[in-house]
């Protein structure tokens, strides 16, 4: 029995410190958890009392034990205090700008979350902006146990940036489960509907209209567009086809409706559908071909605040970058969340101008999204070009840089139905070409990211939240070389001298008591 | 509350008597007050660059730029300079043989590691307080943000507890000044550096390694947040090493 009753104080201790870890530390929940803690309380306890009675003379070996038990129990009595302490998160922040109290919205989506999520940032060692992210995801991780946080140095470690296809540019993957996001704004905001993103249960829907000779999702060709219904589906989409002909109207269901490539226009029944659902604060990707006659779909983008006109860029760079005039290269993009994280260059096979509309429909935000450089320009003479000649008409033809690609948004009413999100916006891009996202081409230069950034953009919820961003503070101090020589002389020499001083003169009085 | 007073009192005076508590001040005045030119001169010419370029993509404040470095810095001048406050405070009474007579007088053994603690942690506090001069100068020429240097100078005083508790309970333990303070000096760096395997730990690994780093619970208190766990984890670690120190001095007491 006194062998048996010798173990109780260690394992007590053992216990403890491993309860303190589950329970305190990793904020585990539940029983299993809490266990350890009072197995390794009862053991101590259960150790001093059996101590006491069965140490017999042995005085020094009892005081010992008694000893260790009463430091595992003082271990156990701070490990449940510093647990009580962490789990009842209070924090005050003295920052003139408040700028570590995270906004309510974000505490509230905190503390809802329900799936672990990680956060990794993949920044250099070296970035600048690695510490100010990193007091803001302290402060994200501070409000949730299930938000885990990581920088990734993707100079140190390729192999996680290929594996979460981050390139070049600084980038925030946040993940749960199977879903991701990847973000490049470093703000409250962005973070914040990132993580809205990932955890909201629900996959969207991409309607891609048939009926009249559109690219399909389907379609395996170099032409097709299978590849972007994969890399929908891998980003967590549900990519599906939807006849529009047919329908009463475009599907709740449908979180947008991408019109890719048609040669046909739309009848005026089916018009009239896209242009209702854009007023209702729809959201539409068209990508619509030259020397296709598309009136009717071209006068939707245009009452929407897009102008599609009916020429063809003509671009010298395409013939030494693509081997042809007629396919123009991108190489400026708009100052937009599409296309901020974009540095390569893209290249459109066959691509029409497409520009914000002049004047702009009330309430419109209209945007070039994708311009050429200087030495291009729209060719209006279309016959001319068929037949092989095409010259810059500086009457009918407009200098470059053209615009490809246009984005345009306006704020909707909220509709009077019960259960009408109170904030609907309009979305719809426009580009000027369908073969960038083809098959063929969807993998090369940044295509991919442009139609996937694209469609993520016309994918985003009205119920994301909007966050104040803080003012950053800047205090800028520029001394003067007098005032330079005051920092230094006042801290470096004159307050350590004085000190030394009064060292000197102990050490003198001693000398002479002594 | 009187055998507390009386320890405490004879503590300070020798302390200040003797050389030991001035040259540590002077010696910390100089590293802190070196650094801190440093470290103002660089933010100064961070704003020159910054004006000439019109470029204020990045936040530059003296908190989280001048302030914060300082404070990181001062806590590893402390980690160096406090066992030398803290070694001779048990140790020298075992080799000079007054331990014994601190054992048998009737003041107890709470008051008599009290005492001794709260002498070292006063003259910690003198040390913490001669390097004001350092945002008394910021305040002169610039306008820093006063909440943040009230928090960051209360965590680096609780960061300094915790290593005195630390030092104080290894010199409890041997007659040996030098491996008291080596010791001391030992078990702090271990508690302060042990947060660096941070960023290369697992996220389990990595949660239960940064709540044992006293760096991590200082990160708060510098960029001017006071977060509750932060301050229990300093309390409770000193207290933890105060209460060894006193089973140490009971152990002491039976086996002699």
């Amino acid at each position: 029995m006194r062998r048996m009753t010798g173990i109780f104080g260690p394992l007590g201790l053992a216990l403890i410190l491993v309860g303190s870890v589950t329970y305190g530390i990793l904020h585990g929940s539940g029983f299993l958890s809490v266990l350890p803690l009072l197995l390794g309380f009862a053991f101590s306890v259960a150790a001093l009392f059996f101590r006491d009675r069965t140490a017999g003379g042995r005085r020094q070996r009892r005081l010992e034990m008694h000893a260790w038990m009463s430091i595992a129990l003082f271990l156990g009595l701070l490990v449940f205090l510093q647990t009580i302490a962490t789990r009842h998160d209070r924090r005050f922040d003295t920052t003139a700008n408040r700028r570590f109290s995270l906004a309510p919205q974000t505490r509230a989506i905190l503390a809802g979350l329900e799936k672990d999520v990680a956060v990794n940032l993949f920044f250099k060692d070296t970035s600048p902006v690695r510490r100010v992210l990193e007091d803001l995801v302290r402060e994200y991780a501070a409000a949730s146990t299930r938000l885990t946080w990581r920088f990734v140095d993707p100079d140190r470690d390729p192999v996680a940036a290929r594996r979460y296809g981050v390139g070049d540019v600084e980038t925030i993957v946040v993940e749960s489960g199977e879903r991701d996001a990847h973000i490049t704004e470093t703000s409250e905001e962005a973070l914040t509907n990132a993580i809205l993103k990932v955890v909201r249960p629900g996959r969207k829907t991409v309607c891609f209209t048939t009926g009249h000779g559109e690219k399909s999702i389907d379609d395996e060709a170099p032409d097709g567009y299978s590849e972007l219904g994969l890399a929908l589906a891998g980003e967590g989409y549900d990519a599906r086809e939807l006849l529009l002909a047919t329908a009463d109207g475009v599907p709740d269901s449908c979180e947008m409706l991408v019109i890719a490539g048609p040669s046909v226009d739309l009848f005026p029944r089916e018009e009239a559908l896209v242009d209702g659902y854009l007023d209702g604060g729809g959201k539409v990707l068209m990508l619509l071909e030259p020397m296709t006659s598309i009136p009717r779909l071209c006068l939707i983008a245009y009452r929407h605040g897009i102008e599609v006109r009916d020429d063809m860029v003509i671009d010298r760079f395409g013939k030494l970058l693509a081997g042809n005039y007629l396919t123009p290269v991108v190489n400026t993009y708009g100052d937009h969340a599409i296309t901020r994280p974009i540095r390569e260059l893209s290249f459109f096979p066959q691509a029409r101008s497409v520009l914000p509309a002049d004047p702009a429909p009330e309430g419109v935000e209209a945007i070039v999204l994708c311009k050429t450089a200087q030495g291009a320009y729209s060719e209006s003479d279309l016959d001319s070009l068929m037949a092989g000649q095409t010259r810059f008409d500086p009457e009918h033809d407009a200098a470059g840089p053209v615009a490809i690609a246009a984005v345009a948004s306006r704020d909707v009413p909220p509709g009077d139905a019960a259960g009408a999100p109170l904030r609907r916006r309009m979305r719809l891009v426009v580009f000027g070409d369908a073969d960038f996202a083809m098959n063929a081409n969807v993998k090369t230069s940044a295509h991919r990211d442009l139609i996937l950034n694209t469609i993520g953009w016309l994918a985003e919820q009205e119920d994301l939240i909007s966050i104040r961003p803080r003012d950053p503070l800047l205090q800028p101090v520029v001394l003067s070389d007098r005032e330079g020589r005051v920092v230094f002389w006042i801290p470096v020499v004159a307050v350590p001298l004085a000190v030394a001083g009064m060292a000197a003169f102990v050490s003198i009085r001693r000398r002479r008591s002594a | 509350m009187r055998p507390f007073a009386i320890i405490f009192r004879r503590e300070l005076k020798y302390l200040f008597r003797s050389l030991t508590a001035w040259v540590t001040l002077s010696v910390f005045l100089f590293l802190a007050g070196y650094f801190f030119h440093n470290i103002f001169k660089r933010y100064n010419y961070l704003s020159y660059q910054m004006a000439r370029s019109g470029d204020f993509g990045m936040p530059l404040n003296l908190t989280d730029d001048v302030m914060r470095p300082l404070l990181g810095d001062l806590s590893l001048i402390l980690l160096i300079l406090l066992p030398l406050l803290t070694m001779r405070l048990l140790a020298e009474e075992r080799k000079q043989g007054t331990f014994e007579l601190l054992l048998t007088y009737p003041i107890g053994d709470l008051p008599a590691v009290a005492g001794k603690y709260a002498a070292a942690l006063a003259t910690w506090g003198i040390m913490l307080a001669g390097t004001v001069a350092c945002p008394v100068l910021l305040a002169v020429y610039a306008d820093p943000e006063p909440g943040p240097i009230v928090t960051g100078y209360l965590g680096l005083f609780l960061m300094g507890g915790t290593f005195i508790a630390i030092g104080t309970f290894f010199s409890s333990l041997t007659d040996n000044q030098l491996v008291a303070g080596v010791s001391a000096f030992g078990a702090g760096l271990f508690f302060l550096v042990i947060g660096w395997t941070v960023p290369f730990a697992g996220p389990t690994a990595a949660k239960v390694i940064s709540q044992f780093s006293l760096l991590y619970h200082l990160e708060s208190f510098t960029k001017g947040v006071i977060v509750l766990q932060d301050v229990t984890y300093y309390l409770l670690m000193s207290a933890f090493f105060l209460f060894l120190t006193l089973k140490s001095l009971e152990s002491a007491r039976w086996r002699n």
